[in-house]
């Protein structure tokens, strides 16, 4: 294991001594519009969310539901690339210096951008680095994980229900950050996440690394989040739930503030089901 | 058979991460990782288990129809005058395309594997169609994907694969308005990855490793044909072979036994819209790298077009990027009207009604053998038969079809 010390790792370390547990939000850069997408995230981090999820689009998502999907495709048509999602991981993180900022998508984005040029681009904004469709067996794992490491950025590995030990072991060996524990076999915002095998599935990855464990994937509502506060995750993550919110506003409601106020309560309620 | 490296060889394979050159690769979610491992490990033992081989080879023989005819066209070479033009008739394969060769391996390969349930994606339905057939015969369940334009353009073959108790769900892309092959690619790896412990029978050479060395492995008698059928006819290897290509099964099929005989010219013909091997860009989607037709950032596709829907698809397969980067392959594009014109030339010197997509293949080889002398052999893979493109042929035909 690899102790890289940032932003993340302190996050981690303040809340265990609190006995509390990480909040992440995910919201999708460029949905409903770019500048909302800020205002949106700016609220999140005003709602005391400790990790913000910056998800940049990409049409293909494979492991993405239908409610990711959309915003994906529509924050495309509105115009976000992957030069405009950087833009506003910089100012969120003028905004706000405590947040831990990831940004999250699929590897083509980075690749074609060019990995070493993304990392020095990111320095000192982002903390993490999540890439869906980058196993470790594929060139470019080792290519950005040396790359952000110069910039003293985790790049965040996850482990899924069909991950066996043997897998679990060699997949941690060089984690960094935490490990995202991926609640159900399937994609984001369609099956329900159930605690139990939540459990034994943290428990599992914990035998082998002391990293913070963070659980995602079917964790839908304040209800759940309650649930979740008693398990043994480190941090829960909330991504399709939130972006289904700003769908459901972004629809009615064209006045743009209103929806990152709404969000931001939103935020809240989650957090405050989390460490009460 | 083994697909052990040959020395010096373009046909010893990826590597080990399923790397040919720079391009393939297996940039999948961590949820699909543990599944494409085990289908790697099954793949490789199955190869080298006689039994599996023979039984593949038996229904190759009895239930596909192999080997089909390498048919000279003596008509044809007329017409155009130069080189003498041989077709591969894949099109009389059971079921009118080259496509049972992989359906037929990989449920073999699934039954083989003790699996009980069967994804597939399809964009003419040609695969659908072989998957949904070879999963009747074999008592399993087949669930197709298919883009929502295609299942309106290609109707009968969406009968056709009811009938064999398939069952076909319709793909649109996040708009929700549109759904082509692409759509199709990405919605079954997430059926898959909802559904780990069925199978992913995967149309071409396309997707994360090992399917590109599957698909070219199960397809790969089309050449073994090819070259034992022009040995007995001509006593020579061929000058020139020439195949359509969308993700690319029909033509690494064709030319794979080849690719170490240089003096074999050998070619990929993809349609305008959609060459990304002519027009794109290297990129990472759907679990593999390869050239590919996409935006400036990478985030999406281009939209893509062609009168062929099997050949509608922004990228193609790993290999053929490699192929292309090293020169080995020589890769082109014929336009909707070429192709169109070579489908009825096709039907009115031979008699022969190929499908959209190999007409692609036969504007290009038409082109190549008027520039070859007459003592010159091309070979033209007509990887399908044109009775799922009847309707369309008419509707653009109209009145010229005459009474
Ligand atoms: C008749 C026919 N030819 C060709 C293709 C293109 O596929 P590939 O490039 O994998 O051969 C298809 C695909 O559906 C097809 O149906």
């Amino acid at each position: 294991m690899i102790n890289l010390e940032n932003r993340i790792s302190s996050i981690f370390k303040n809340l265990k001594l609190e006995n509390k547990k990480a909040f992440i939000s995910f919201t999708t850069a460029g949905f409903p519009d770019v500048d909302t997408s800020f205002e949106i995230m700016k609220s999140i981090a005003d709602s005391g969310a400790h990790i913000h999820e910056i998800s940049f689009p990409h049409a293909e998502a494979q492991a993405d539901g239908p409610i990711i999907q959309l915003a994906n495709i529509e924050s495309i048509k509105n115009g976000i690339n992957f030069d405009k999602v950087i833009g506003i991981a910089k100012e969120m993180r003028a905004y706000n210096q405590q947040i831990g900022l990831v940004m999250m998508g699929y590897l083509n984005n980075i690749f074609i951008y060019g990995i070493d040029k993304f990392a020095k681009e990111v320095s000192g904004i982002i903390d993490a680095v999540i890439c869906v469709d980058l196993p470790a067996d594929v060139v470019e794992e080792s290519q950005l994980k040396q790359a952000l490491k110069k910039e003293n950025i985790a790049l965040i590995k996850l482990i899924t229900p069909t991950t066996s030990d043997e897998r679990i072991k060699k997949l941690v060996e060089n984690a960094e950050g935490f490990i995202y524990s991926v609640n159900v076999a399937g994609i984001t915002g369609v099956k329900s996440a159930e605690i139990d095998k939540v459990n034994s599935q943290i428990s599992r990855i914990k035998q082998y690394t002391d990293l913070p464990v963070v659980s995602g994937f079917g964790i839908k509502t304040v209800e759940d989040v309650r649930k979740f506060s008693k398990s043994n995750a480190d941090g829960v993550v909330i991504g399709s739930a939130i972006v289904e919110k700003i769908q459901e506003i972004s629809k009615k409601n064209t006045d743009k503030k209103n929806i990152a106020k709404f969000v931001k309560d939103f935020c809240s309620e989650l957090i405050k089901s989390l460490n009460s | 058979m083994s697909t052990n490296e040959i020395k010096n060889s373009l046909r010893s394979g990826p590597n080990k991460n399923g790397y040919y050159g720079d391009f393939g690769g297996r940039y999948a979610p961590e949820i699909l990782m543990p599944n494409l491992i085990q289908l790697e490990e099954a793949f490789e033992t199955a190869i080298n288990d006689k039994n599996f081989i023979d039984e593949f080879n038996y229904y190759l023989k009895e239930y596909v129809g192999r080997p089909n005819p390498l048919y000279y066209a003596e008509q044809l070479t007329k017409k155009i005058g130069g080189a003498k033009i041989y077709l591969k008739s894949d099109h009389l394969n059971h079921l009118g395309a080259h496509k049972i060769n992989n359906s037929l391996f990989q449920v073999l390969l699934a039954k083989y594997m003790g699996k009980t349930k069967i994804y597939c994606e399809t964009g003419a339905g040609a695969h659908l169609i072989a998957t949904a057939a070879c999963g009747a015969r074999f008592n399993l369940p087949v669930v197709g994907y298919m883009g929502k334009d295609d299942i309106f353009l290609q109707s009968t073959n969406v009968l056709k694969a009811k009938l064999f108790g398939a069952s076909v769900v319709e793909c649109v892309d996040g708009t929700g308005q549109k759904g082509v092959l692409k759509d199709a690619c990405t919605s079954v790896l997430k059926a898959w990855s909802s559904d780990p412990t069925a199978f992913y029978c995967c149309g071409s050479a396309i997707g994360p490793h090992p399917f590109p060395k599957i698909v070219q492995y199960a397809q790969s008698i089309i050449g073994k044909e090819i070259k034992q059928q022009i040995l007995e006819k001509e006593n020579r290897l061929p000058d020139a072979i020439v195949a359509c290509i969308g993700g690319g099964s029909n033509l690494i099929g064709s030319i794979h036994e080849f690719l170490d005989d240089h003096d074999v010219a050998l070619y990929g013909v993809e349609a305008e819209h959609s060459s990304a091997l002519t027009n794109g860009s290297i990129g990472i989607m759907q679990g593999f790298k390869s050239f590919m037709l996409q935006s400036n950032d990478g985030s999406a596709t281009l939209d893509t077009k062609s009168l062929a829907s099997g050949i509608n698809f922004y990228s193609c397969g790993p290999e053929h990027s490699y192929l292309k980067s090293i020169g080995r392959v020589s890769y082109t594009y014929a336009t909707d009207d070429e192709a169109f014109d070579a489908f009825q030339l096709l039907c009115k010197t031979e008699g022969i009604l190929p499908a959209f997509e190999p007409s692609f293949a036969i504007a290009q080889a038409i082109k190549l053998a008027k520039e070859m002398s007459e003592d010159k052999i091309i070979v033209i893979n007509i990887c399908g038969r044109g009775d799922k493109d009847i309707d369309t042929a008419e509707r653009m035909l109209g009145d010229k079809l005459g009474k």
